[in-house]
């Protein structure tokens, strides 16, 4: 079929800056540093783990019994 | 090979992927030294969180086992990772510590405990989110953590001074834009709309993009820049569907997150049954859960992945981790399935058919492998490269270290990180992985067919494939029967700004139009365009003019007066029959030249004259036939000669017939010149003055052949140029005073005495003479091309017609049939009663 013709490119432009900042919040500092610390500990949780099996002398890597994929370095802070 | 049949299916699920709402993990994989059974891994099944994680996790389970199975790979070491529904929320907790990070007293200046191990954290998070753990990575633990994202490519990210141990495993779609730009060119399209998040992929991908589409003259018919602000989008989202809406293209690309406003925005556009053409990348497989949306859309949906080769065995592997947890059903619900194209192919025409004809239990029966999509795929590269720079790191580079095989370094991340980003490798299917960014490979792209049916079944098929190796023009490679197979038909809707300007059109901008939109124009008089859409039309050659098409070029017709064409004919005929009459006329004065009425008229001129009219009349046949230089020198030059020849040889008889009568009355001086016969030295006098003329004609301007191509339309006029017109006009002129001097002495003559004085017929003949040439004038110059030649060839032989008629006709009626008046008797009787009457 014959288009019809604009001849012209249409752009729509958001306001970029408007976007990226419209979700800020100003967050509580102690909010902040439990959530930096959950992570950390969750490292250091992970860290540990490899390091008591390795003391342990077991022949194969495993999981501990109690490995629930649920860290205890949640009670450090908000719980989801 | 590269467009071999390869066909997927998903069963979606009614999930709005949210990343939000913990898809986002963090995935921290190390070395240990201890050996690590498969079922290590079917923990990941037992997590509680989004489907999508587990596809993830294990597509990681994956790579690692395989490196884990490797001999030749960190012998005596193992790859571990842990995978808890906690690593899948951080995301949520970064997103809180983002803002935090901006204010540093929120921060706490130390670490109580340092990692041993240096551990890769391999993450698919948005750009802000990763920007903070990079950065409380940097702070806190940069020398324990390695980054590597297997997410979508974010160009703020790649900036090396900000981001030093920072590496993204996808790539920044350069090659996207050509591929596309192929693709768009492939189908001959030159007009597409454009949707893109408004972010910073976005308008990179827009930078290339454009630059791709302007070497390639293709436009965008609009370019709508979706807002990440769900309620700026909102505010604006009517304006983007009006935009597409009204919009004459029928294609329209979309790129950006799919995690985005413009997911919704897409969603919406499909349900609200917008009847386009789209073309994605492949994480755009965006499931229309809710409903059917693609199966009414006509056109359909092509999406770009990334190629690479087949990694098989995965879902070997993922079932035998948990047989009862996982089967087909759980598994098509999870990632795309591979199933065999080929006897799906055989068994219906269309891709639509066999989704009709075929239940979900044959689509299982044939289903043989699940696919590693792209993100999948990134994670099996970055855990092969992880585990490439560890072998060298402990095995090769360090020679100079004592070998300890495999026992356990506390590596340093840095210097890990140093190894990482210059290593390159070839993965176990074959493909070539670069980690270091300026050494990145061009990318291959598969172009799939992506189709949703009820039910929340997808499939996608491999319709071709795009590569920036093959040459230009033959990059995109498309299965014509898989096409077709897929689609129902070949058929691709067009999409352009302007209709073709077909030939004998031209195309015409305005300003300020798009490069590919034009107006289209028929091309100007004796132009031609044969191919459409040109944007200048071609001038005919000389020998050439345009056919009223315009479309090409016709060979114009040779016109001269020719011997093959009724006038030629005609006029020839009656040149050669003249000629014969006059040789008839002159047999007859031969044959009774001792009959008084021939030897009063001074046979000797009379016999010349015959002569020269019999050439005057011949001399017309120069002029019919294809002109050439001899011909119109010799034309010309036979016309004036034998003409003056024929004048002067009438003007000496004139003044012959002047003298003897003359004579006879009273001059009896004059009767020198006619005994001594010096009224001869008129006709070479007469001659050589024409010559002399001729000569300086010939020397000056001498006449040449002349091809008109231009006066007339579609005809080339091949004619004799006078050279010089002046000249011609003294030929002509030179004559006329011949004739008009025989005509006035002629005339003069008229009532002198004497039983065959010729005075009459001659004042007549000159009469006659002289009005054809009067005519001539007028006539010839209000004519052209052989028209023109015809009506010099009727003056010469009308001309002579008329000295023959009026001097040698009556002659000849009364010497055949009028003899009686031929004699001597007669003239004495005719010469007493003039003298009386006189």
């Amino acid at each position: 079929r014959v288009l019809t013709q604009t001849g012209k490119e249409a752009t729509i432009f958001a306001d970029q800056k408007t976007n990226h900042e419209a979700d800020l919040k100003n967050p509580d500092p102690q909010e902040v540093q439990r959530a930096l610390a959950r992570i950390l500990c969750a490292l250091g949780e992970l860290d540990k783990l490899v390091k008591d099996q390795a003391n342990a002398g077991q022949q194969e890597f495993k999981l501990p019994k109690d490995f629930t994929g649920r860290s205890k370095c949640r009670s450090l802070g908000r719980i989801k | 090979d590269f467009i071999s049949p390869r066909c997927f299916w998903k069963m979606k699920q009614n999930e709005y992927r949210d990343r939000h709402h913990g898809t986002g993990c963090i995935f921290l994989i190390l070395a240990i030294q201890q050996p690590v059974k498969k079922e290590y891994f079917s923990h990941i099944l037992n997590i509680q969180t989004h489907t999508e994680n587990h596809k993830y996790a294990l597509a990681l389970a994956f790579s690692i086992y395989e490196i884990n199975r490797n001999p030749d790979l960190l012998p005596n070491m193992s790859l571990i990772f842990i995978f808890s529904a906690d690593s899948c929320e951080w995301e949520s907790e970064l997103s809180l510590i983002r803002f935090g990070l901006q204010n540093s007293d929120n921060l706490p200046n130390y670490l109580c405990e340092e990692l041993t191990k240096c551990i890769l954290a391999l993450t698919n998070m948005n750009w802000a989110t990763t920007v903070t753990l990079h950065t409380i990575l940097s702070n806190f633990l940069s020398d324990q953590l390695l980054h590597i994202t297997y997410g979508t490519f974010h160009p703020a990210l790649s900036d090396h001074e900000k981001f030093p141990y920072l590496h993204q495993m996808a790539s920044d779609h350069t090659s996207l834009a050509l591929a596309l730009v192929s693709f768009i060119i492939h189908f001959g399209w030159n007009w597409v709309g454009l949707v893109i998040s408004d972010s910073d992929q976005g308008i990179q991908f827009l930078s290339y993009l454009r630059r791709e589409m302007e070497k390639y003259t293709l436009c965008f018919a609009f370019v709508n820049m979706i807002p990440l602000n769900i309620n700026l989008y909102m505010s604006r989202a009517e304006v983007y569907y009006n935009q597409i809406m009204t919009s004459s293209t029928n294609v329209v690309i979309i790129y950006g997150d799919t995690d985005s406003t413009l997911a919704v925005s897409f969603r919406m556009w499909e349900s609200l049954g917008i009847q386009r053409l789209w073309i994605t990348t492949s994480q755009w497989d965006v499931s229309p859960s809710m409903k059917d949306f693609t199966f009414g859309n006509k056109y359909g949906t092509f999406a770009f992945e990334q190629h690479h080769s087949e990694i098989s065995g995965f879902k070997h592997f993922v079932q035998t981790l948990n047989s009862v947890k996982c089967p087909d059903e759980y598994l098509v619900k999870l990632e795309w399935m591979h199933f065999n194209c080929e006897v799906s192919a055989s068994k219906c025409k269309t891709l639509k058919n066999c989704s009709s004809n075929h239940s979900l239990k044959w689509l299982m029966v044939h289903t043989f492998d699940m696919a590693f999509i792209e993100e999948s795929y990134y994670i099996y590269n970055a855990v092969y490269a992880f585990a490439h720079v560890l072998h060298q790191f402990t095995f090769q580079k360090f020679d100079n270290l004592p070998k300890d095989n495999g026992k356990e370094h506390n590596y340093s991340c840095k210097k890990l990180y140093s190894y990482l980003r210059k290593n390159h490798f070839i993965n176990p299917v074959g493909d070539r992985v670069s980690m270091n960014q300026r050494d990145k490979l061009q990318e291959e792209y598969d172009i799939v067919y992506i189709w949703n049916f009820p039910q929340g079944l997808g499939l996608r098929v491999k319709i071709g494939m795009f590569s920036p190796y093959f040459p230009n023009g033959q990059q995109v490679h498309l299965s014509e029967d898989m096409l077709k197979w897929a689609r129902g038909s070949t058929q691709v809707p067009t999409s352009m700004c302007s209709a073709d300007c077909g030939p004998g059109s031209r195309k015409f901008r305005m300003d300020g139009m798009a490069a590919c939109c034009f107006h289209c124009k028929p091309c100007p008089e004796n132009e031609i365009s044969n191919e459409t859409n040109v944007d200048n039309c071609v001038q005919c050659p000389e020998d050439q003019y345009a056919n009223t098409e315009q479309n090409h070029c016709i060979r114009k017709a040779v016109v001269f007066l020719s011997y093959e064409e009724p006038l030629g004919v005609a006029l020839s005929l009656l040149s050669l029959c003249f000629s014969a009459f006059t040789t008839v006329v002159l047999g007859i004065f031969v044959k009774h030249h001792n009959t008084p009425i021939v030897k009063a008229n001074n046979r000797t001129l009379t016999y010349l004259l015959l002569i020269s009219l019999i050439f005057c009349f011949l001399c017309p046949l120069l002029f019919i036939g294809h002109p050439n230089s001899a011909t119109c020198i010799l034309q010309q030059l036979t016309f004036g000669v034998v003409f003056t020849v024929s004048l002067s040889t009438v003007l000496a008889k004139t003044i012959t017939v002047v003298l003897a009568f003359k004579i006879i009355a009273s001059q009896r001086m004059m009767k020198y010149f006619l005994i001594s016969g010096a009224i001869n030295y008129i006709i070479p006098i007469c001659i050589l003055i024409q010559v002399i003329v001729c000569a300086v004609w010939l020397r000056a301007s001498p006449p040449s052949v002349d091809i008109d191509a231009h006066s007339e339309h579609g005809q080339i006029i091949i004619v004799c140029h006078k050279g010089s017109v002046n000249a011609f006009y003294c030929v002509l002129g030179y004559l006329a005073i011949l004739a008009f001097g025989s005509f006035t002495l002629a005339f003069l003559s008229r009532n002198l005495p004497g039983a065959f004085n010729e005075a009459k017929s001659i004042t007549f003949s000159m009469l006659v003479f002289c009005s054809v040439w009067v005519t001539f004038i007028p006539v010839y110059h209000s004519t052209k091309g052989k028209v023109m030649v015809a009506v010099e060839i009727f003056s010469t032989l009308a001309s002579s017609a008329g000295m023959l008629g009026c001097i040698f006709v009556p002659k000849c009626y009364t010497i055949l049939f009028r003899q009686d008046q031929n004699s001597l008797e007669m003239i004495r009787v005719k010469s007493s009663s003039n003298v009386h009457v006189s």
